[in-house]
């Protein structure tokens, strides 16, 4: 018997917590969600096969969690937040043991740009790409998710737990800083 | 126009990243494969009696060894006779020196050579001393003389 997907989140999330019904639904939650997950990782960590790995590692850890979803959130929130926890805990590991500091950290991500085989944009790309690498993690974060996906403040304020007067002071601030390093 | 217009229109929203051809459908399946057995959610741990009322019982011995602790000090500081807050040294020297108080020679006398005079200068014998202070001397004393004063004799204690 083919299995339909339900259209209704709500469903998804009662059939997710069910043991019978839960592969296939999961099955259909990474159809629906792991491009979005694997986007929004790859703009944090630019290199596609640290994003492979990582995006893998997301949707697992939802699947060893799915007793602990409540269903308070949506399901695309709640793997965003895992997302940006794994993005965050990775470009860490990665600074530690390249002995990178703080404010040194986009050194590493700018070396991904320049080695990343399936980054295919122009020289424009690039350097908006390298623009960005340069700003701080959060400035970063809130900038990939509002510039490139036009997320609403609400829903980033969910993800990253972050009030909404500050993910909007913290977008102007990183859009001001681009394009003083890109524009002026 | 706004800073973040003036992006838009020189750099697009494109960030320039591609993924292998069929990236996605591999990425799908690849892990499905790799799930782990739907996991158990955790079951609620069934507490005993004990286990349930042990935190009170270990909270109200706590404050009976506080109130034991504290029924000590209080034995201890009520029966430390004349060196408690209500009956300090200082009184009762204030006591002394008004005369009321009989220990009065106790607190003025300095040395042995002072008791000796003041016992020669109000006792002519020991019999008087004896009389005064209720009770006999031991013969080893009462041999001796006061102030020049013949010894009596010895009597039996």
């Amino acid at each position: 018997m083919t299995y339909i997907a339900p259209i209704d989140e709500k469903e998804l999330v009662r059939q997710l917590q069910d043991k019978a019904t839960a592969p296939n639904a999961f099955d259909a939650l990474i159809k629906r969600y792991s491009q979005p997950v694997y986007w929004q990782i790859r703009k944090m960590v630019v290199n596609h096969d640290d994003a492979n790995d990582l995006v893998q590692n997301v949707f697992i850890k939802a699947w060893n969690n799915l007793h602990n979803f409540r269903g308070d959130a949506k399901l695309s929130t709640w793997l965003f937040k895992i997302a940006v926890n794994e993005s965050i805990n990775f470009i860490n590991k990665e600074k530690q043991r390249l002995q990178l500091n703080e404010d040194a950290d986009e050194g590493f991500l700018l070396n991904n740009i320049e080695a990343d085989e399936y980054f295919d944009g122009d020289e424009i790309q690039k350097e908006l790409q390298k623009a960005i690498a340069k700003l701080p993690e959060k400035q970063r974060l809130v900038f990939n998710m509002r510039y490139y996906d036009e997320m609403k403040y609400e829903e980033m304020s969910e993800i990253l737990g972050t009030s909404v007067g500050a993910l909007k002071a913290s977008y102007h601030h990183a859009v001001k800083k681009v394009t003083e390093m890109l524009l002026s | 126009m706004r800073q973040e217009d003036k992006l838009i229109e020189r750099f697009g929203k494109d960030p320039g990243f591609r993924v292998p051809d069929g990236y996605f459908e591999e990425l799908n399946v690849r892990i499905m494969s790799a799930l782990p057995p739907y996991p158990e959610a955790p079951r609620s741990v069934e507490l005993t009696k004990w286990q349930r009322v042990k935190p009170y019982v270990y909270m109200a011995a706590m404050f009976a060894g506080i109130w034991l602790m504290m029924n000590m000090f209080h034995h201890i500081s009520t029966s430390a006779g004349s060196l408690n807050l209500e009956n300090p040294p200082e009184a009762l020297i204030q006591l002394a020196e008004s005369g009321s108080y009989d220990a009065i020679p106790v607190f003025h006398l300095e040395s042995d050579y002072d008791l000796e005079r003041e016992v020669c200068g109000n006792y002519d014998s020991f019999d008087d001393f004896e009389t005064d202070f209720g009770y006999e001397l031991n013969p080893e004393y009462s041999s001796l003389e006061i102030s020049g004063t013949p010894a009596k004799e010895s009597k039996s204690v």
